[in-house]
């Protein structure tokens, strides 16, 4: 039973069907972003609630994301906190930044969600002492593929154990799939291999890993 | 960048090899099953360490399986729980709960797997009346796929708030794909539709549905 191009397509299709329904304000947030020149990059809706499914499943006081881009992924977020959590979201694109942190107004959000605009490595180490070890619930990886590994590397201790760690485009980009040398591989294999965490990757869209701080 | 069938193969070897390590008893473990007969449609170690991520997210006190097969995502569930949990199992087919039976001894488990031998349809009633509502954490479904909709509708009272419900085969059996009428499409629209869960169909292996109630 072979997966075929048009069974894939299918198979997407399906979802965004069955699992994609969504309000009509982030049913139009992704078109008001093309239309203001932001690249259509965004998880789709399925993984957007697969996030926000994912984050209830924690204490959901604290969660960070890395790539807001249009604010997309962050309001699915923000949507599976706790009534008191709180999503710090990281972009480094300043049209992108504010692009969304009008979107999480709109959204009703923005009261549980802080911008912090810069590179996610320049300012990770800022977050990582205001918010000290074992500090976050959930965090969620979506900025430059090559720098996963250190993203890794950063929040790791930010990590409280059970919390969640989730990454996006795991085996694939809009440039190839991971058989053709795209996605994230070292960073699979070392999140994999970490003794603290157990690890999962699901061929969701172009690849969605799931892993779950044990210790 | 079209999947093709080559690169889905190539992806689910990828799987198996960086997220599919396990040890030396779950890795023989269907070879046994199927040296003694068993047909070979476990779920794979990818989809078992999910099951076992996902349960530990959970309260991880009681868990409920239908279709308990070689006892392989059994195992894996019980590796999940909290260290008083409790996984109860359903199996219709007695060869299979014997040598499930076994296998959950020689995994260390079987203190807290109980293998309960019937068809789900006729077991679901009695758990209820059992375990009392609001008593699940995790509920995974893997029997009669045309049987999942009555499954979720006589397990549901059960579910705790923030607990899961996982069907498997969510999109394809062996015998086929969606797109050809296998899977589960009655009870994914069923199990979407219902305002006290969130839920989400996952592609890995034959598609798992993962549903929260809310």
């Amino acid at each position: 039973m072979p997966m075929t191009p048009e069974r894939w397509s299918y198979i997407g299709d399906y979802s965004d069907d069955v699992f994609g329904q969504y309000d009509e304000h982030l049913a139009g947030l992704m078109g008001r972003a093309v239309d203001a020149g932001l690249p259509p990059i965004a998880v789709s809706a399925d993984v957007g609630r697969l996030l926000k499914i994912l984050v209830s499943m924690t204490d959901g006081k604290l969660a960070i994301e890395l790539g807001t881009l249009a604010g997309y992924s962050g309001i699915w977020i923000a949507r599976g906190l706790a009534d008191d959590g709180r999503l710090i979201t990281v972009e480094y694109n300043d049209q992108h930044a504010d692009f969304a942190r009008a979107e999480f107004e709109k959204a009703g959000v923005a009261d549980k969600v802080r911008l912090v605009r810069g590179a996610a490595l320049d300012v990770l180490p800022d977050i990582a002492r205001e918010m000290g070890e074992d500090s976050v619930d959930f965090a969620f990886v979506d900025a430059r593929k090559s720098e996963y590994v250190d993203y890794f590397q950063l929040l790791k201790p930010l990590l409280k154990p059970g919390s969640l760690f989730v990454a996006d485009n795991v085996y694939a980009t809009g440039a190839g799939w991971i058989d053709e040398g795209y996605g994230t591989d070292e960073f699979n294999r070392l999140v994999a291999d970490d003794p603290d965490f157990e690890a999962v990757a699901t061929p969701m869209r172009e690849g969605v890993l799931i892993a779950r701080k044990s210790r | 960048m079209a999947m093709t069938p080559e690169r889905w193969i190539f992806l689910e070897h990828y799987a198996e090899e960086v997220f599919g390590k396990s040890d030396e008893h779950l890795a023989g473990l269907m070879d046994r099953a199927v040296d003694a007969g068993l047909p070979a449609i476990s779920v794979s170690p990818d989809v078992g360490r999910l099951l076992k991520i996902l349960v530990s997210m959970t309260d991880g006190d009681l868990a409920v399986e239908l279709g308990t097969l070689a006892g392989y995502s059994a195992i894996w569930i019980a590796r999940g729980l909290a260290e008083n949990g409790k996984l109860i199992t359903v199996e219709s087919n007695d060869e299979y709960a014997d040598f499930a039976q076994a296998e959950l001894e020689k995994a260390g488990v079987a203190d807290r797997v109980e293998v309960v031998r019937g068809a789900a349809l006729d077991v679901i009633p009695k758990l209820v009346d059992r375990l009392g509502p609001s008593s699940v954490d995790f509920v995974f479904i893997d029997a009669v796929k045309s049987e999942y909709v009555d499954y979720f509708r006589g397990i549901k009272p059960l579910v705790k708030p923030g607990g899961l419900v996982v069907g498997d085969d969510a999109y394809g059996t062996r015998a086929g794909w969606i797109d050809e009428g296998y899977g589960t499409d009655a009870f994914n629209r069923h199990v979407a539709a219902d305002a006290d869960f969130d839920a989400v169909g996952v592609p890995i292996s034959d598609g798992i549905l993962l549903a929260r109630r809310d």
